[in-house]
């Protein structure tokens, strides 16, 4: 089964950065089969990026393949010693192989209706019946294949809309590979859940390969035929899901099975629940454009206690964060601060009100200055909301940078210097810094490798307890509340379904919703076979 | 998803509501900029009546052509006057040669204005076309040679370009006359020699700006996810710079443009200098120095209006070109 007719496999390959600069691909392969899922493990770095856009014929600026060769449908498609003829390449790009990207919020062309972004694809390979394609796969992907849908704009579309638009791209010519670059990332655990379920069935309907890239373990276990591994730019260990999770040999795959999020919440802290309340949201009903978004949600935080907020997209959970941070003014009812009322809008509150309320936000690449440096991002935190002089702030930036994990180094370093673990600590850094009482995160771990995320958890654990403050914790996964949170309140379309003790909510969901989201949460894991 | 389906269906309407809004907008800002400039020219301190007259003029003199000018008035009613003016189309008698202002600008306003527009006619197009192919390839010759050439025009003052010019291509070559007297009985586009050289000065002074503008914009298109996604789709790269790239700086490169208009205005008042040219620009520094405040006014209101008028066209093509600006607010 050496995928002579679809499929693809590539072999030996190395990739360096210029030629003799540092190795990112070590003389490594992999084999994909026709109608075949093969998952792609590893962290930032590790290489999997680039294994997955070589498959296309793709290097990255900069990059130099050294030997070996990706081979797609019997016909080579990347030679590091014959290169391969440009036209022909892009007439296999979209046709034979074809990519699904991370984010395709920005990958979709914001200025044309996603229909036409369809019709691009098939143009550009000469297919003319653009229109009734565009229905087949809109409707096999679970989109509404009527016409109107087609005529929306991909900023009209939810993040799970948007990905199954660039999937059925991806199928629309019947290609022997797709490479799917963490498709999944920034998707809620229902959504992922579908999209996972359309992939396993694409592959076998349309008997195509898919190389299916992902830092999430739990998610790979599910879904694919096979796994393969990858650590410092070469496949370490590979085999079926249920024998990787039992006999794995290599160091990095048992840490990674490790670090699998369990079922079991964390142990309740008792004393915290006679602790008086730092942070009071009292009946907060968030208005967007004057339609209400979420109803009286009420919950408290005590003081060193964390709170988590789950739900899918769309159910408000950011616009309560928001609403807290005084960054969404637009809501009726109160938040409280130490009992005395905060102003709707964070710029009515008083400096030390915005001091003590710290938000961490969703994507650390767009949170941070991309000209400024890290320690000088962090520094005029402290300057500004501690009033600290220009060589304090300074101490004061290191200090943090090195209280979440990163060197004193860091801080003279741009943001792109960094990795998105990284960038994301140094997130944290900065809203440290301030010595709040209340740190606001917001879905923080949800564009991180499943490895560095389980740091991030533990790290935010000792640093509550560190600093003694109080913690939200949005996400929309129930398994990650469960690590960090002793309390949690679960909204669905603006409305609280479930509040109070997380191992309560977890081990005896009242609401129907919550007990599908603790099922969504396992069922990953539990459908390994 | 039924408020979306709504924004996709009232794009119209939603369109007429955000331009209405903008024009309201900009009405307001001409009436604030009406307020500075009232203000900064008529009502500051300094007599009027006395520089008009001189030292030795009388105090009945000076009262006379107070009362003349009705300068003795409250200044919230000569404000009120001067709008009122303004809105029916009246802007008032030069104080230096008596004769009503739209009369003594008619041509004025003619000659600078094909000035103006010949110019932004080529450095719209040139400044866009320099900018994308340096931004094609980032780090290539074209990319070096544009941006070195446009980096050290945007060196030399204004005044410089245009002696250079004049010395190579009036002096050296004696190709297009030194200056530019424009005959006031002619257009200005019959006396097409006479344009050449503050054409190209203007052309030369404002084009860099608007090529680095457009070459960072049209990089940091092509350098996005949804470019590397259309190159992975094996869209083709003719097509990958006109609907992945071009097409989504056109909002943004419209405000840039609107700059570079009201960039070229404003060259015109050392242009103009330069070339003896009878313009607009010209006869502002001529106002200026003579103390025709009426004159000062008019010209500081025509400029505003044209500019207010150039950024709603700006707006107005962001709004058209890029879906997203049409849905929220």
């Amino acid at each position: 089964m050496s995928g002579r007719m679809g499929g693809g496999f590539a072999r030996d390959l190395t990739i360096t950065v210029g030629r003799h600069g540092s190795v990112v691909l070590d003389g490594t392969g992999i084999e994909i089969a026709p109608g075949q899922v093969v998952g792609l493990a590893g962290e930032t770095g590790s290489g999997k990026s680039t294994l997955g856009l070589a498959m296309l014929g793709h290097l990255g600026p900069g990059l130099i393949a050294q030997s070996g060769i990706a081979v797609v449908a019997g016909r080579p498609i990347l030679d590091a010693h014959s290169p391969v003829d440009p036209a022909r390449l892009r007439d296999e790009r979209g046709r034979t192989v074809s990519y699904v990207p991370q984010d395709p919020g920005s990958a979709l062309n914001p200025g044309i209706r996603v229909g036409v972004s369809f019709a691009e694809v098939l143009r550009a390979h000469g297919v003319a019946d653009a229109e009734a394609r565009c229905a087949e796969l809109f409707g096999a992907v679970g989109l509404r294949a009527e016409g109107q849908f087609a005529r929306r704009y991909p900023h009209e579309l939810s993040g799970g809309q948007q990905q199954r638009v660039a999937i059925a791209i991806a199928f629309a010519l019947d290609p022997a590979l797709v490479v799917m670059d963490e498709p999944t990332t920034g998707l809620d655990v229902t959504t992922k859940h579908r999209v996972v379920e359309l992939v396993r069935r694409l592959a076998s309907e349309r008997d195509a390969g898919v190389l299916f890239i992902s830092h999430d373990l739990q998610l790979l276990l599910g879904l694919t035929d096979r796994i393969a591994v990858m650590h410092g730019g070469a496949i370490v260990e590979e085999g079926r899901p249920d024998a990787l999770l039992t006999s794995a040999t290599h160091p990095y795959t048992r840490k990674l099975i490790g670090s699998l999020p369990s079922a079991s919440a964390r142990p309740e802290r008792p004393d915290l629940e006679s602790a008086p309340a730092v942070l009071e949201v009292s009946a907060v009903s968030a208005r967007h454009r004057r339609v209400e978004v979420t109803h009286e949600v009420s919950f408290s935080v005590p003081r060193g206690g964390c709170l988590a907020i789950v739900g899918e997209s769309g159910s408000g959970k950011t616009t309560t964060a928001r609403a807290i941070a005084g960054l969404h003014a637009d809501f009726g009812g109160a938040v409280r601060l130490h009992g005395v009322d905060l102003a709707h809008d964070v710029s009515a509150r008083t400096q030390a009100q915005r001091r003590d309320i710290q938000y961490v936000f969703q994507n650390p690449w767009g949170s941070l200055n991309p000209r400024r440096r890290i320690g000088a991002s962090i520094a005029i935190v402290a300057r500004r909301l501690r009033g600290l002089g220009r060589a304090e702030a300074e101490e004061a930036a290191v200090r943090a940078l090195e209280a979440v994990g990163l060197r004193a180094d860091h801080a003279v370093a741009l943001p792109q210097r960094l990795s998105g673990g990284q960038r994301q600590r140094a997130a944290l850094a900065r809203a440290l810094v301030a010595r709040p009482e209340v740190l606001v995160c917001d879905e923080i771990t949800s564009s991180l490798d499943l490895s560095v995320q389980a740091e991030v958890v533990a790290l935010l654990s000792n640093l509550q307890e560190e600093f003694g403050m109080a913690m939200v914790f949005i996400t929309h996964d129930l398994a990650l509340a469960s690590e960090v949170a002793g309390q949690t309140v679960v909204l669905k379309d603006g409305f609280v379904v479930e509040q109070g003790l997380t191992s309560a909510v977890l081990a005896r969901p009242s609401h129907p919703y919550t007990a599908q989201l603790v099922a969504a949460a396992s069922a990953s894991y539990r459908s390994a076979p | 998803m039924t408020t979306r389906e709504r924004v996709a269906t009232s794009d119209t309407g939603l369109i007429a509501r955000m331009i209405l809004r903008r024009v309201a907008i900009g009405i307001g800002m001409l009436a604030v900029v009406s307020l500075l400039v009232f203000f900064a020219t008529q009502a500051l301190p300094g007599d009027i009546a006395r520089q008009l007259l001189g030292q030795t003029a009388t105090p009945e003199q000076l009262a006379r052509i107070r009362s003349e000018l009705g300068l003795d008035r409250p200044a919230i009613v000569q404000y009120l006057d001067w709008v009122s003016g303004l809105v029916t189309g009246n802007l008032g008698d030069s104080l230096a040669s008596g004769t009503p202002v739209s009369e003594l600008l008619a041509v004025r306003v003619s000659n600078t204005a094909a000035l103006v527009a010949i110019s932004a006619a080529i450095t719209l197009p040139l400044g866009v076309l320099l900018g994308t192919l340096a931004a094609r390839r980032s780090g290539s010759w074209q990319d070096v040679s544009i941006s070195s050439l446009m980096q050290g025009i945007l060196a030399l003052p204004e005044f410089v370009v245009g002696i250079v010019l004049v010395a190579v291509f009036a002096g050296l070559f004696g190709l297009v006359p030194p200056t530019s007297p424009l005959d006031p009985r002619e257009a200005a586009l019959a006396q097409g020699d006479l344009l050449v050289l503050p054409v190209a000065t203007m052309v030369l002074i404002a084009t860099p700006h608007l090529t680095e503008s457009v070459k960072t914009l049209v990089r940091d298109q092509l350098a996005g996810d949804h470019v590397r996604w259309a190159r992975l789709s094996g869209i083709r790269e003719s097509r990958i710079l006109g609907r992945y790239a071009l097409r989504n700086v056109a909002g943004p490169s419209a405000q840039v443009g609107g700059v570079t208009i009201n960039y070229l205005l404003g060259g015109t008042v050392a242009v103009e200098a330069v070339y003896s040219f009878p313009g607009i620009g010209s006869a502002l520094v001529a106002a200026v120095a003579g103390r025709d405040i009426v004159v000062v006014q008019a010209i500081a209101m025509g400029v505003a209006t044209v500019l207010v008028v150039t950024f709603l066209l700006a707006d107005l093509i962001g709004i058209l070109t890029d879906p997203r600006l049409r849905s929220t607010r």
